[in-house]
């Protein structure tokens, strides 16, 4: 019966324009999903109907695949420079509030260490003047004081990344399970029309995430799963299983490991250690940060200090007292034996905390104008006594030009890190851009998608009417 | 033909917008603040000049006040050896006027000779806030006792007049006292050994005080000249203190702070170029073709 195959061809169009227009509907609704890529049906016309060898008609149309209109090549390399990209956004972002630190802090210092100078200077003119001890003792106490608040803001800073970083780690590990669980969640479902495309779209969603958090591989295998790995720590994902990152608290050994908090990834095997081997992501970014950006600013400052007390008290020792106490060793600051965290215990010596008159100032003594101790240490203001930070250089620096060398050592960190960012910025724009041309939703086409769909899906209703009109017309014969 | 997602359309207006808006806050610092470089992040090499040019004028800052204390405290001593001068010059008048007199001459004449000697003894300890300006180093104590004898040592006082550069600020009482050369007398004693002739009657003792005398007033005029000479050395860096902080102002100014009319005119700039970006965002996202399609 060539009418009520008619009948069938119609009721074949309604059905897959309904379900074309579900795909357009589908679309618009995720037109601001983030990571959704745009999926469009392929349509085809149904075989031809036979019966015992013959042909009853044309077969109508069916709606073969829903395609998810996506490039693997731009997202595999939207994945590799997310990776540098959440490095350098973590470091510019770090480096910025380091800057902030100790630039208004190292400033201040710098500014201090030349009042305590200039007040020796004076003490210089004037030795007989009692009160001129005392400002160079204050000037003395507020250096001090400066260059305890910027090494302790750095600790906190340093502390408080250590924060930022376990939060880091939970927001990875939670980001491995879901991806897991997205991997098992893809293979589990059998789809109809292939795959399921909204979980393919969170998945690379999530790959994405971590990519820019930890800086991961990620590589597809034949059953459709993502393996995520790190390179030279291990498997982070491997299928429907996640290892976690783990956070050990180091209080130890300083020296060869700076950071308080080190990260371990936990396999069945055992415990990997990943802090050093994290170049990329922002964990990689916040810890490199961490130990070679902080941690060289506060050893630079702790060896400021040290040297700087040192080749004062050397040159205080030398000169005599106004006011001999037996237990006096002429220190002018305390004598700090160790470089490591010199600047947290530059202070004062006792003596000179007890009395301005333990401020040597002569050579000589009963010989109150005899300024040449004072002026042996404002000699010390253009003396090359802090030994270079870098080991290979063999220029020392004056006190000033450290202090300067290093604000503006985290100034060129700042800037390098500040392009880096805006080029690496311009790149994945450029991509995210072309990704979007291909697999983002445009609400005109959807428009016209659903006015082509609604137009079939009219004409498939009114061919059935006919077609049924038709039927009406032959039955209506035999009365 | 590319094809354009409708998402891209808003990105493209919000990477405008946001740029637009960063460009113009950077440049409203600028003129808020009417300097080029905030951070040293935003110049690091322009950032550690200035400072190292601000780091030596806060150093000159304090020469400068030394000099200026150090030129007082040398305008005290060449007073000293003025007055010095003066009392040698009326003593040695005096001494001409006395000799080959009688007695009672000599005596009034010895009255006022003793009068100049505790005068100049008196001005040969004089202090300059707690400093006896001639003791060298032991300038706590009186430089010379009421028998002329020296009581200070040969302390030279040094300040640093320029960076690294020291002078010595001081006279001390050595220089009214015999040298080794045997070109200077010893001044306190001079005087002594007049009034030890006027005492006596002594014409002999009394003439042989005169060339003495005369050395004397050589010997203070030649310190007198090294003070001066000091005082020149010390205005010479005061000046080159001035020459110098003038110039390094400058510098300091043109590494850091904005030019005003390049500032607001890039300002007025941003801001136009903001205000464009907000009015096409505006239009762009308020007129969308979808709406036409889905009305």
């Amino acid at each position: 019966m060539a009418l009520l195959n008619v009948l069938d061809i119609g009721r074949s169009g309604l059905q897959a324009h309904q379900e074309a227009m579900q795909t357009t509907s589908n679309n618009i609704s995720n037109v601001n999903t983030p990571g959704y890529s745009r999926q469009r049906v392929q349509l085809e016309s149904r075989a031809h109907q036979t019966n015992f060898g013959y042909r009853l008609g044309a077969g109508g149309v069916e709606l073969t695949k829903t395609l998810r209109i996506h490039d693997d090549f731009v997202q595999k390399q939207i994945l590799d420079e997310s990776r540098v990209l959440g490095n350098l956004s973590a470091r510019a972002s770090v480096l910025g509030r380091l800057e902030g630190v100790a630039f208004h802090g190292l400033q201040d210092v710098s500014e201090r260490v030349n009042q305590f100078f200039n007040n020796f200077r004076e003490l210089s003119l004037n030795p007989e003047i009692p009160s001129l001890r005392v400002a160079v003792r204050e000037s003395a106490a507020s250096l001090t004081q400066g260059v305890q608040k910027v090494a302790s803001s750095l600790e906190t800073m340093r502390n408080g990344l250590d924060s930022q970083i376990e939060h880091s780690v939970d927001e990875i590990n939670q980001l491995a399970g879901r991806l897991a669980e997205l991997n098992q969640s893809i293979t589990n479902i059998p789809g109809t029309r292939g795959v399921p495309h909204e979980l393919l779209d969170k998945r690379d969603q999530v790959a994405r995430e971590l990519s820019v958090k930890l800086g991961v591989q990620v590589q597809e295998d034949q059953n459709g799963m993502f393996s995520v790995y790190v390179d030279g720590v291990g498997m982070l994902v491997h299928g429907a299983e996640s290892n976690a990152l783990q956070m050990v608290r180091n209080p130890g050994d300083a020296e060869t490991d700076p950071g308080k908090v080190e990260i371990f990834l936990k396999t069945p095997m055992g415990f990997q250690h990943a802090t050093r081997a994290l170049p990329e992501g922002e964990l990689g970014g916040m810890i490199q940060v961490r130990d070679t950006s902080i941690q060289k600013t506060l050893t630079e400052l702790d060896r400021i200090a040290f040297e700087f007390s040192h080749a004062v008290n050397e040159t205080h020792r030398q000169g005599t007292t106004l006011e001999w106490n037996g237990n006096d060793k002429g220190l002018f600051f305390t004598d700090i034996e160790d470089r490591e965290g010199a600047a947290l215990k530059l202070d004062l010596s006792e003596e000179v905390k007890r009395t301005a008159n333990a401020i040597r100032v002569s050579y000589e003594e009963d010989a109150p104008s005899d300024n040449r101790v004072a002026l042996d240490i404002v000699d010390l203001q253009t003396s090359s006594i802090i030994s270079p930070f870098d080991p290979v250089s063999s220029k020392e620096h004056t006190v000033n030009e450290a202090v300067n060398n290093l604000i503006s050592g985290i100034g060129s960190e700042v800037n390098g890190a500040k392009q880096m960012l805006e080029s690496q910025q311009g790149i994945l724009s450029q991509l995210d851009n072309y990704q979007k041309s291909i697999s983002g939703v445009s609400l005109e086409e959807e428009a016209v998608n659903m006015m082509q769909f609604q137009a079939a899906f009219n004409a498939s209703a009114k061919t059935m009417q006919v077609a049924d009109e038709m039927l009406e017309t032959i039955l209506s014969l035999k009365d | 033909m590319s094809r354009v997602a409708t998402g891209q359309m808003y990105d493209k207006s919000r990477e405008a917008v946001e740029e637009a808006r960063s460009k113009e806050s950077v440049t409203a610092e600028q003129a808020a603040t009417l300097r080029k470089i905030n951070l040293p992040s935003q110049d690091p090499h322009g950032w550690a000049l200035a400072k190292e040019i601000k780091d030596e004028l806060s150093v000159r800052d304090t020469l400068t006040r030394n000099a200026n204390l150090a030129k007082k405290s040398l305008e005290a001593t060449e007073q000293i050896f003025k007055e010095a001068t003066e009392f040698v010059e009326r003593a040695y008048e005096l001494g001409l006027a006395a000799i080959y007199k009688d007695e009672k001459v000599k005596g009034a004449v010895r009255a006022e000779v003793k009068e100049l000697y505790e005068s100049l003894i008196h001005t040969l300890n004089t202090r300059y806030g707690q400093r006896t300006l001639l003791a060298g180093f032991k300038a706590g104590k009186p430089a010379f006792d009421q028998s002329g004898n020296y009581l200070g040592d040969n302390g030279r006082i040094e300040i640093e007049v320029e960076h690294g550069n020291r002078m010595p600020i001081n006279v001390t009482g050595e220089s009214v006292r015999p040298n080794q050369e045997g070109d200077h007398v010893d001044i306190p004693g001079v005087f002594l050994q007049i009034l030890e002739g006027l005492k006596n009657n002594d014409d002999e003792a009394i003439g042989d005080t005169f060339d003495k005398f005369h050395t004397a007033v050589g010997q203070l005029t030649s310190v007198r000249t090294e003070i001066g000479a000091k005082m020149n050395r010390i205005d010479r860096a005061l000046d080159s203190h001035e020459i110098e902080k003038i110039g390094r102002q400058d510098a300091i100014a043109n590494i850091e702070e904005a030019d005003p009319v390049r500032v607001f005119t890039d300002l007025a700039r941003d801001q136009t170029a903001l205000k464009a970006s907000l009015d096409t965002t505006y239009k762009l996202l308020n007129e969308v073709p979808p709406d036409k399609l889905f009305r």
